[in-house]
């Protein structure tokens, strides 16, 4: 049978579905097998939406149906054909497509497809049950109520996700919402209108609807202070051109200069902070339930419509690009897009970083040598110590420790800086919720300054703080001098009697998220460009601690373990009872357990004392495990609330680190849990971290010389250049006939002074590389043969070498600086083992300690190696001389330099069978006296 | 050369390090200039205006306003001094800046005397020219500072290669006039040919073409 399409204009849709389909007129008899449904899509399939919701409805309703079900699904596309007669004919196609098809149910996806479907009523298809889903709007469909149909309205929840950004930004003061022009979206802006109206009084609002995509971009680029964005939807804009809202979501997110909350949850992902957003995939599952309601025989009219609700989800980067603190989200809120994990995200950043500890640390010797000590002459020893350590430990801080424990690890190296840098204030400041304005995170004060606590907000310090925020360092000593007296800045300063202040932005991938802020109040200070190059080093440091710390953990001990969470667990677990006894154990400990080389897991039971088990094994082994006994009763004892420790667990087929984690439940018990963590790999990374940054050092020495020596090169060229102009106008002069011999004089006069200024430089440049000893005291040169070799042992292993000491008992003292001797060694004992790199079948680094006859005393190096060519036995300690591919030719140099501030000499020989001897003599401490 | 002659070319050394500054000050002394120190940009700037021969001997690299800044500063005032730098750096994209900025030389120290003096020397000839060329020019624009408006419109149209007969159509007069217009304008410039006055108007710069033309 052939219709013609003019036809079914003619007679109406009715109608003509009456002459279509007369057989569907007739009861549904019989048991239809298989169910069929045929589902409704008011859009395109491509749009992200319509393909969550269309996932959500088929899962559930494939695996929950009783008996086999076929789904027919049509997309409508009523957003790009608006046309109604267009609509009308489609339907008509669609009904005629289906005609031979016995349908149980009729599922519509969208309001504006249930009036046409029911216009069929009075025939063929007037027992289908219809079931229609509202998106976006909260209006029932037209044509509803009718005893055929229920369904799901669905509204956008604006009210929802206003309260959630109220929430994280209190401070809001205009809320500016951005949707598209088609009629559809302006639905949508109706929805959210009066779902916002209790809003109306509070806050101002601004509707972005329907503009030009162009101009809208140009709109939120420049919003007012306190504005968050509400973002609807963006399908058509005012010219009629068709866009994804995704896509556009993403370009309003780059040019915004305030967050963005949105309603869908195919917006994570695509610039905004989050809302209550309405999940089409949860939707098109509660569709999928009612379905199966429907077709196990439940009336529609009995099943009153029900209303979907937006679930609370946020993206973690958005959270985190704004400064808003985890902590404000609604209760119930998800958090999506979590950090990866720091080794992951910021392996170049974190290389740099550890690079840049290292040239912190030379560059931090190298300022204190060359401005500190002539200074404050008394700083040095204190200072220099404390910033190598601050720097070591805020690496590891970086590299190892777990996210909670960063910001404390922050917190307490600031006293250090503060003293370190003689400021009186400290603070890390970050944005916040608030957009101009950084607010303090971390800081710390000299006592009786009586300030408090100084955040650089735009509306007190608009010239610094815009400074900062873009990147750049701000740093003056007396505001009279640098800030303009009439400026918000000064009087602010004035006020916080600020008498020198730092601002060093904390950056990360080129943003600043905001500063370092060192303040005096007690007296002004320079801050000479080494020193803002150091801090700004320093600042590197804790932007890359901070972007790993503020990572939030969820409570701990707020409620005793789940034992099927524990027991599912792949980590050895074990409760324990207030007395020590062991109360339950996981599968996975008995597997530890099982292993050989487990000391603390095997031949525990249920009933096992665990004190008395760590306490014998503590006493056997020499594996790390002495403080366990003690931290573990302290726990016991509610002294501690946790207490951790490594031990070696190495079987003889492979090295293995563990941790042991005691960690007190927070219930009625008051027992402990007990955790085995394998740690090996992590130590392994650390391990290499620090080889890593040995090398880096290396570079970094070389690096910060060659800086200095081209700006020694400009300082010597003054007084040579006044040198040689002087000495030829001298000759002038005297070539003249009548001489004059006044000038000559106080010519050669001001050539004395300009050599003395020369040499001046050069013993700067002297001091600087050949540093006197800092820390004098006696020393054991055993001892320190033994540290070094602790040090060297891991190298030693993986280049297959054996350390072998002979090392004279009894050995005069030496009077030295322990760090610096210490280094000798090293760097003599890692050149040796690098020696026997390659070639050598046997590879033996022997060093040796003896007294030599007139009580000086020698200590030698000796590998077997490939030897030193003869002609450049002379040349190895001179700086920059290398033999090794890779080397910097700066080791040996700085060994002999360092010897020889000791008075001691330092020489190199090859062995008569080819491999060489490095030795170092030292005189000793204690006079002779035997 | 005279030292006592006030019109003997004079040299500025800008250099902010004192023991420098004086050897130089006595090295260019020893070669018979006369010569003028100063330890900043600004303090040489601060000097009354001179308007005689001379040259700048400039170092770079200086607290405050740099050598380079001072050059820049001084190219926007007319008839600047002619610049010879010095440097302790002798870094390559400065040394290009500062050539391309007009400077005469630019020598890294130390430097033997002789170097600073031939420099000196090239840049008190660049000078001489100099002011030559301008007082020459001055003295041109004098002489077309004498023209009547009507001589100057004429003179305008004459280079621009109008006959005139042409001329005459387009000033509404007759060829006749326009004939004694420019036989003036010829004897107030002191010019004997169309030649001479295409040139003197290229000095001028006058267009010698009219804009429809």
């Amino acid at each position: 049978m052939v219709v013609s399409l003019s036809r079914v204009k003619k007679v109406g849709l009715g109608a003509v579905l009456a002459l279509l389909l007369p057989y569907a007129a007739a009861p549904a008899a019989g048991p239809p097998t298989p169910r069929r449904v045929l589902v409704l899509y008011a859009e395109r399939k491509s749009l992200p939406s319509m393909e969550l919701l269309d996932r959500g409805f088929q899962a559930t309703l494939r695996a929950r149906a009783a008996e086999p079900v076929e789904i027919y699904t049509e997309y409508l596309d009523l957003l790009r054909f608006q046309d109604n007669r267009l609509q009308q004919e489609q339907f008509a196609w669609y009904l005629r497509k289906y005609s031979g098809t016995h349908l149980d149910l009729i599922v519509c996806f969208g309001s504006r497809l249930l009036a046409p479907l029911l216009h069929c009523r009075d025939r063929p298809f007037t027992r289908v049950p219809i079931l229609c889903a509202t998106v976006g709007v909260r209006q029932l469909p037209a044509g509803a109520p009718n005893p055929r149909v229920t369904g799901i309205l669905n509204p956008i929840d604006a009210r929802g996700t206003l309260a959630a950004a109220l929430r994280l930004q209190p401070e809001t003061q205009r809320i500016v919402v951005v949707a598209g022009a088609s009629g559809y979206e302006r639905a949508w802006v109706e929805e959210a209108r009066r779902d916002l109206h209790d809003y109306k009084s509070r806050l101002e609002f601004t509707y972005l609807v329907g503009q030009p995509k162009a101009e809208l971009l140009r709109q939120v680029a420049v919003l007012p202070p306190h504005a968050v964005v509400l973002y609807l939807t963006f399908l058509r804009d005012g010219r009629g051109r068709l866009f994804a809202s995704g896509d556009v979501l993403a370009e309003l997110a780059r040019v915004c200069n305030a967050p963005i909350y949105g309603i869908s949850e195919t917006y994570l992902g695509h610039g905004i902070v989050g809302g209550s957003v309405l999940s089409p995939q949860l939707l098109g599952a509660r569709m999928g339930e009612l379905a199966l309601r429907v077709l196990a025989g439940a009336k529609p009219a009995a099943i009153p419509f029900a209303r979907g609700a937006g679930a609370l989800q946020f993206d973690a980067r958005q959270l985190r690009r704004w400064g808003l603190p985890e902590e404000r989200l609604p209760p119930g809120s998800t958090v999506l897009f979590p950090e990866p994990s720091f080794w992951a995200r910021y392996r170049t950043q974190s290389a740099a970083a550890t690079s840049l500890f290292a040239l912190f640390a030379i560059l931090a010797a190298m300022w204190h040598e060359a401005s500190g000590r002539r200074r404050r002459p008394r700083r040095i020893r204190e200072t220099l110590v404390p910033c190598r350590e601050l720097v070591a430990d805020l690496n590891a801080a970086v590299v190892d420790l777990p996210p909670d424990r960063v910001q404390g690890e922050i917190r307490s190296r600031l006293p250090v800086v503060a003293r370190l840098l003689d400021v009186d204030r400290v603070e890390l400041q970050q944005l916040g919720e608030e957009p101009r304005a950084f607010r303090t995170t971390h800081s710390w004060a000299v006592e009786g300054i009586g300030v408090g606590p100084l955040p650089i907000r735009a509306d007190e310090f608009p010239r610094i703080f815009t400074e900062v925020a873009q990147g750049k360092v701000v740093a003056f000593s007396r505001p009279e001098a640098a800030l303009d007296r009439r400026r918000k800045d000064f009087q602010s300063c004035r006020h916080a009697g600020v008498r020198s202040l730092a601002a060093i932005p904390l950056t990360l991938g080129g943003m600043t998220f905001g500063a370092l802020v060192l303040t005096t109040h007690r007296a002004a200070r320079e801050w000479p460009d080494e020193l803002v190059l150091l801090l700004q080093l320093l600042t590197q440091v804790f932007a890359g601690a901070l972007a790993r710390g503020p990572a939030e953990i969820p409570p701990r001990g707020s409620r005793p373990p789940d034992r099927t969470v524990l027991a599912a667990l792949s980590a050895p677990v074990a409760l324990v009872d207030s007395e020590g006894a062991v109360l339950w154990l996981n599968d996975a400990w008995r597997r530890l357990a099982a292993r050989s080389g487990a000391p603390l897991s095997s031949g525990v039971e249920e009933g096992t004392n665990y004190l008395e088990l760590c306490r014998r094994v503590a006493a056997l082994t020499k594996n790390g495990l002495e403080p366990l006994p003690d931290g573990l009763k302290a726990v016991l004892e509610a002294r501690r609330t946790e207490f951790s420790c490594e031990y070696d667990c190495s079987t003889p087929a492979e090295e293995r680190c563990h941790e042991l984690l005691v960690e007190t439940l927070q219930d009625d018990t008051a027992g402990l849990l007990v955790l085995h963590r394998d740690i090996t790999q992590r130590k392994r990374l650390q391990a290499e971290a620090h080889q890593q940054l040995r090398q880096d050092a290396d570079t970094a020495r070389v690096t910060a010389l060659g800086v200095m020596a081209a700006s020694l090169a400009h300082e010597l060229s003054q007084p040579l250049a006044a040198i040689l102009s002087n000495s030829q106008a001298a000759q002038r002069f005297l070539s003249a006939e009548a001489p004059d011999f006044e000038e000559v004089r106080q010519i050669l006069s001001a050539i004395g002074n300009s050599d003395r200024r020369a040499v001046e430089i050069l013993r700067r440049l002297r001091s600087l590389i050949k540093r006197e000893p800092a820390e004098l005291r006696p020393l054991d040169l055993n001892e320190l043969i033994h540290a070094v070799v602790d040090l060297a042992a891991g190298d030693a292993r993986r280049r297959k070498a054996n350390i072998v000491l002979e090392l004279e008992p009894g050995l005069p003292r030496v009077f030295g600086d322990a760090s610096q001797l210490h280094q000798v060694v090293l760097n003599l004992a890692m050149n040796g083992l690098e020696a026997m790199e390659s070639g050598s079948d046997e590879r033996r680094l022997a060093i040796r300690s003896r007294r030599e006859e007139d009580g000086w005393v020698e200590v030698s190096v000796r590998d077997t190696g490939v030897g030193i060519p003869e002609e450049q036995l002379g040349q190895i300690f001179k700086a920059f001389h290398t033999t090794k591919s890779g080397g910097t030719g700066i080791g040996l140099w700085i060994a002999r330099s360092f010897v020889e501030a000791h008075g001691g000499r330092i020489e190199a020989a090859n062995n008569p069978e080819g491999s060489a001897t490095f030795f170092f003599r030292l005189p000793p401490y204690e006079e002779e006296t035997a | 050369l005279n030292l006592n002659n006030p019109t003997a070319p004079r040299i500025f050394v800008v250099d902010d390090d004192e023991e420098l500054r004086e050897s130089l000050e006595r090295l260019l002394r020893s070669a018979g200039f006369r010569v003028e120190t100063f330890g900043s940009p600004d303090a040489f700037l601060e000097r009354a205006p001179y308007n005689g021969p001379g040259c700048l001997v400039l170092d770079v690299r200086m607290p405050g306003r740099s050598g380079l800044e001072l050059q820049e500063w001084l190219a926007s005032a007319e008839a600047a001094l002619p610049i010879v730098f010095i440097t302790g750096h002798g870094d390559i994209p400065t040394s290009v800046r500062a050539m391309k900025a007009g400077a005469v030389d630019f020598l890294p120290k130390p430097f033997e005397d002789q170097m600073l003096l031939d420099a000196v020397e090239q840049a008190l000839a660049q000078d001489a020219a100099g002011r030559a060329r301008r007082a020459e020019l001055a003295t041109l624009q004098e002489r077309a500072a004498a023209l009547t408006p009507r001589e100057r419109e004429v003179f305008c149209l004459v280079v621009q290669g109008l006959l005139n007969k042409q001329i005459a159509a387009r000033l509404g007069t007759t060829e006749q006039t326009i004939k004694v217009h420019r036989g003036r304008v010829m004897e107030k410039l002191q010019v004997a040919s169309l030649a001479g006055l295409v040139r003197l108007a290229a000095r001028l710069g006058i267009p010698n073409r009219s804009p429809g033309a």
